[in-house]
Formats: structure tokens, C-alpha cells, sequence
């Protein structure tokens, strides 16, 4: 494995490592590398950490539990407790969960950044304001539809249906260079066309000279009186044995490590909110899943998955999509049982899975428990299931109209359903809330952004409210859901507030 | 795969094994037997009913099948024998890849280089498309 220069692996330290820099951040994924990279090539000297590993294009295979095991947060197995839970996943590694998302690249709609500017008072956030950092981001990145040879039967079949009904369904779009339609987003892009923070701004940085030290968790942000000093944390050996120490003092800490994984290290680190937001305020977009079975060969996993969305119900807080799930990922989720389960997978080239993706009104929060890290708990709304319900019904409707002969339910305990009859039936009352079946890979809100340090965690450029030097720039800044994917805008808003600070770089003398 | 779950979780999986083996003794229609003994129907019956119970119990059975089931389906035979074989599909397509648009591709991919913007990506659809997230 060749690896980048300016890129350091647990392996290659021996001994307790200290140092400095102007910025440390926290973090490689879209929020990080960006403020890396924008930082970097102004001149300023970054650190970048990483608690994840360095794994190349040239490791991505399809194995699921390769994927798992190397570039996700405990084998993407996160739970947020509440009723239902919401099975969530986070990237960990190098590029962060960029090189684990499905590319999905969309401008903030300008009603969301309206209402964040109005309830939060925020500065600097309107589409025009916004405007110039989204296209140099979609250039960059080489954003836009797919090639039409690389889009699957499943994707088409969904699309066909939605069409059917009469519905808006548009082309999906996607940071990637060519993609070929590997299907294998979710595993890491083996082809290196998915644009992810891993082959664009993370070399970038790099080659700016900006240092990356991989496997390295961060324990503490350091702090004399109000102001910060740097971090401290350790390297992870492998098995997650814990490596040498590492102490680095720094002007500006900026802490870009999700919206989970960011509110327990400021937590952790003594720090609170005058707001009392911090932690609290999280939403997770949850996702369900409608498996169709198709009489005609569908083989899902050929072609790239995603290629539409159909937004006929954005109003609603509805986003409806086809994603292809490997077999392992598929009967995980299936809510079938022993020779039943093993009768659907056998169908598995016959299968179409899709489902909404909810913008909800619930929040959740985040408490850290000494000895096992950050618990989330999130509690899904009457409101919230009732938009699942409305989803999964639309789902299946287009489905059905594409020609599906039976569809299953992510509820537990739904019988298998063979007709539109059926289905307005089955879902003529609320499903009781406790057995829809949820994931979750939007995870936005715990250190939410506003003018007001009593409404909010940071300011409109992401500054800690009464913290000098510390910076939050990932999705936890986010006011409230967005309601479609995020990568864009917290790429956008990273690339917004290192600007800002490069232009007062005079204040934190970096 | 069960590698990838950090330790809490591993033991945790291993005591709800356990959970679900020997508390199948207190199901009545498994007659004290422990749930590897059970024969299919009694099985399934069982699990339905802690499914239907909407509590801890009922999450426990869903993460252990989800585990059990996750590994089993990443057995490279089990997945021939639902016809899903991946490898060669993707170095088919990877190379379509490279035989459609190598040339764009190396283009951008040099463009990058150190300043890491690729401009212009040679994509056909790209152009007049806003994405401004509105429908």
C-alpha cells in the first residue's frame, strides 16, 4: 500500500508524539477535509486527526464485512435507543463517511436555509450567500447525473412506477468522476469515481502540506482559562488497543467529527453550552425499507443504486428512493425469520428495495456514560410515524404500479401484501409505532448553530459560543433537518467558515 | 464481522445467546427444552412471541438475527447460490469505465493534482443542472 505523504498510520509510531500547529481539526470526513484543504492552502500549518484508518481505492472490494470491520464506526452497528429504535451508521476512516455514503450531492433547499436564518438569526446563509461555495464545490467534486448505462433495473423499475402515478421523480446527483456503477458506495468505490473526501480534498490538503495522523483518537481539547490550547488523544493499535499518547498544541481547534461523535468529545472535555443544546437537538431522517419482488429478473446490485429520487412529496417531508442492499445488509434488515428469511433471499435477484427518508420533528440527544462512550436516544414522533406509515404506503404504491407481485412491510409482524387492496387496507389504521423497523445515515443537530449562545451551541461561522479558538464544522451545526442529503451543505458551510477565518486568520495569529 | 462490533457489544451478544437459548425452557410449548433443541415450528413460534412483546427482548432477538443473518449471507457460497457474484461485474464495468471516458477521467484526475480542483469533469449532463434541491 502506497501512502500519501504527510500521512501517518499508528503503525509508524513508536513513542509518545508531541506537537503544534496553527489548526488541529478533529476528523477527515466532508467538514473536516474541507477546512483542511481551504486552511491549508492558505498557508496555515493543520493537523489533521483521524480515529479512523487509511484505506486506499485499491482495498474496496465488495465485502460487506470488510467494509464494516475497516471504514465504519463499530461495524455500522450504532443504535439510537427509543421506541422504536433507529439502527444508525457512521463512517470511520480516512475521508470519513464520504467514502461510505452514496454520493448523493444537493444544494440546501433555500427554505430550510430561510427558516435557519430567521429562528437562529444567522449570518451569511442565504442561497445567494451560499451560492458561489455550492459551485465550486459541484466543479470540484464534478457533480451531476449519472451516465444513463450505468443506472440499474431497480432504480429503473422505481422510477417507472413513480412516473406511472403521475409523480416528480428527478435524476439523482452525485459527487463522481464517471461513475461505472460498481453499486459498491456503501463498501467504498473501488473505481475512485465516487469524489470523496478521500481522492479530493485529503490529497489536497496533503499535498498543501498539511498532516493527516490516522488511527488517532482524540480524548480532551485542551483549554487555558476560556481559550483552547490543542488536543490531546492516542494512537489505536489494531483490535483497538490503546498506542502512544499524543499532546498537540494549537491556536484553533476545529472539531468535525459528526453529530454523534463531536458533542461526546466537547462533552468529554468539560465543556458546555450556555444554551444547554449541546447533545440535545438531533435528528436522523429516518429511513425505512419496502422490499418488492418482481416476477422478471431484476439483479438490483447491477447498476448504481439511487439514481432517481422521486420529490413529489418534499412538502410532506418525504423523499422516496430505490437502494440496492447486498445480501448481508438486506437479511439483516428483512423482518422475517429462519426458513422464511431464507425462501425471500433466494428471490434476491427478483428484488427491488426502496423506501422514504423522512425529514422529522423529533429530536434526540446524546449523553456520554463513562466506559461506554456516547449513548444516543431518540424518540420518533405520533407525527414522525404517521410520515413513516405515508412514505411506506407511497412506496409501495409505485412499486405495485411498476409491477411488483408482493411487497413487505418494515413493520414487524406485516403480513406479505399482494395488492393495492391490501395494502390500503393493512395500512387503513396507525401500524403501532413500536414496530416500524428504522436506520438511520443522516445524523444531524447537536450543536446547533445560532446567533444567540441561549438558542444555540455555535455561531454562524461555527465559533464555540464563549469558547475562543474552538470551532464546530460538520452536521451537528445544523439547525434542524434538511430533509434531503447533507454531504453538500455541511461541505458547503466548512468551505463558508474557513473563509471567514482566514480572513480574521490575524486574530489566532495562524 | 463480529470483529468490527467494539467489546460491549460482543459480550453483550454472547449473553443474549445464552438469553435466547435457555429461555426458550420457559416457553410452555417448548416443554423445558432449550431452543437449539426446538424443531422449526416451536422455533419460530417462540421468536414470534418475544417479537410481539415490543420490549427489550424483542429488540434482542432483532439484533441477534440481524448478526447471525448478516454473517451468513457473507459467506461467498451462500451468496453464488442467490446469484449474487459481484467481482467480475464490477471489473466489467470498471473497465467499460475507463474504455468510455479514460481520457476525460485522466484529464480531470490531472487537473486535481496538487490544487485538487478538477474543473472540468468531461461529465455530459452536467451543465444547466443547478441542484438547488427543489423539485
Amino acid at each position: 500500500m502506497t501512502v500519501p505523504s504527510g500521512l501517518t498510520r499508528q503503525d509508524e509510531v513508536t513513542g509518545d508524539l508531541s506537537l503544534e500547529c496553527g489548526a488541529v481539526i478533529v476528523g477527515s470526513g466532508a467538514g473536516g477535509a474541507t477546512v483542511a484543504a481551504e486552511l491549508a492552502e492558505a498557508g496555515v500549518d493543520v493537523i489533521v486527526l483521524e480515529e479512523g484508518g487509511y484505506h486506499p481505492t485499491e482495498s474496496f472490494t465488495a465485502a460487506t464485512g470488510r467494509a464494516l470491520r475497516t471504514l465504519y464506526r463499530d461495524g455500522g452497528g450504532g443504535m439510537a435507543i427509543g421506541h422504536p429504535s433507529v439502527l444508525y451508521a457512521e463512517g470511520r476512516c480516512v475521508g470519513g463517511s464520504t467514502v461510505v455514503n452514496g454520493g448523493m450531492s444537493w444544494r440546501t433547499p433555500a427554505r430550510v436555509l430561510r427558516r435557519w436564518a430567521e429562528q437562529e438569526g444567522l449570518r451569511a446563509i442565504s442561497e445567494k450567500d451560499l451560492d458561489p461555495y455550492f459551485a465550486a464545490i459541484e466543479s470540484r467534486l464534478s457533480v451531476g447525473p449519472q451516465d444513463p448505462e450505468t443506472i440499474g433495473r431497480d432504480s429503473e423499475l422505481f422510477r417507472r412506477g413513480a412516473e406511472a402515478k403521475g409523480w416528480a421523480v428527478v435524476p439523482n446527483r452525485r459527487n463522481q468522476l464517471h461513475c461505472a456503477g460498481t453499486n459498491n458506495c456503501s463498501s467504498g468505490c473501488p473505481t475512485g469515481a465516487k469524489q470523496s473526501m478521500l481522492v479530493t480534498s485529503v490529497p489536497r490538503a496533503l499535498a498543501l502540506g498539511a498532516r493527516l495522523l490516522a488511527d488517532c483518537r482524540v480524548d480532551r481539547i485542551t483549554r487555558s482559562g476560556p481559550t483552547v490550547t490543542g488536543v490531546t488523544g492516542h494512537f489505536v493499535r489494531p483490535g483497538g488497543a490503546r498506542g502512544p499518547s499524543l499532546t498537540i498544541r494549537a491556536r484553533v481547534v476545529i472539531v468535525a467529527g459528526g453529530a454523534i461523535q463531536t458533542p461526546a468529545l466537547l462533552m468529554r472535555s468539560g465543556l458546555r453550552s450556555a444554551s444547554g443544546q449541546l447533545g440535545r437537538n438531533l435528528s436522523v431522517h429516518p429511513n425505512a425499507v419496502v422490499t418488492a419482488f418482481f416476477d422478471q429478473d431484476v439483479t438490483g446490485w447491477q447498476g448504481v443504486h439511487q439514481a432517481f429520487q422521486v420529490r413529489e412529496f418534499l412538502t410532506e417531508g418525504l423523499l422516496l428512493t430505490a437502494t440496492n442492499l447486498t445480501p448481508p445488509m438486506l437479511a439483516g434488515i428483512l423482518p422475517s425469520y429462519g426458513r422464511e428469511l431464507g425462501e425471500l433471499m433466494a428471490d434476491y435477484n427478483h428484488i427491488v428495495t426502496a423506501g422514504p427518508l423522512v425529514s422529522d420533528t423529533g429530536t434526540g440527544r446524546i449523553r456520554n456514560v463513562p466506559g461506554l462512550g456516547p449513548l444516543v436516544f431518540y424518540q420518533l414522533t405520533e407525527r414522525d410515524a404517521a410520515r413513516v406509515q405515508r412514505g411506506v404506503e407511497l412506496t409501495a404504491e409505485a412499486l405495485f404500479a411498476a409491477g411488483a407481485r408482493r411487497v413487505l412491510l418494515p413493520f414487524d409482524g406485516a403480513p406479505e401484501v399482494r395488492s393495492l387492496d391490501e395494502l390500503h387496507r393493512l395500512l387503513a389504521r396507525p401500524v403501532p409505532k413500536r414496530s416500524l423497523q428504522l436506520f438511520s445515515i443522516h445524523l444531524m443537530g447537536t450543536a446547533r448553530m445560532s446567533e444567540d449562545p441561549r438558542r444555540g451551541v455555535v455561531g454562524s461561522f461555527g465559533e464555540f459560543h464563549g469558547v475562543p479558538g474552538l470551532f464546530v464544522t460538520d452536521a451537528s451545526v445544523f439547525p434542524g433537518p434538511i430533509g434531503i442529503n447533507p454531504m453538500e451543505t455541511v461541505i458547503a458551510l466548512a468551505m463558508r467558515n474557513a473563509r471567514q477565518l482566514i480572513e480574521r486568520r490575524g486574530r489566532w495569529a495562524i | 464481522m463480529l470483529g468490527s462490533l467494539p467489546p460491549a457489544a460482543r459480550k453483550a451478544l454472547a449473553a443474549a445467546l445464552v438469553l435466547l437459548d435457555q429461555g426458550a425452557r420457559l416457553y410452555p410449548p417448548s416443554r423445558g427444552r432449550r431452543f437449539a433443541r426446538l424443531d422449526d415450528r416451536v422455533a419460530g413460534a417462540y421468536v414470534r412471541a418475544l417479537l410481539a412483546r415490543h420490549d427489550v427482548a424483542a429488540e434482542m432477538i432483532r439484533r441477534l438475527k440481524s448478526v447471525v443473518t448478516m454473517c451468513y449471507y457473507e459467506l461467498p457460497e451462500v451468496q453464488r447460490e442467490i446469484g449474487y457474484d459481484p467481482a467480475p461485474y464490477i471489473a466489467a464495468v470498471s473497465r467499460r469505465r475507463l474504455e468510455s471516458y479514460g481520457p476525460q477521467i485522466r484529464a480531470a484526475e490531472a487537473g486535481s493534482g496538487d490544487s485538487g480542483g478538477s474543473g472540468d469533469s468531461g461529465h455530459s449532463g452536467h451543465s444547466g443542472d443547478s441542484g438547488t434541491g427543489q423539485p
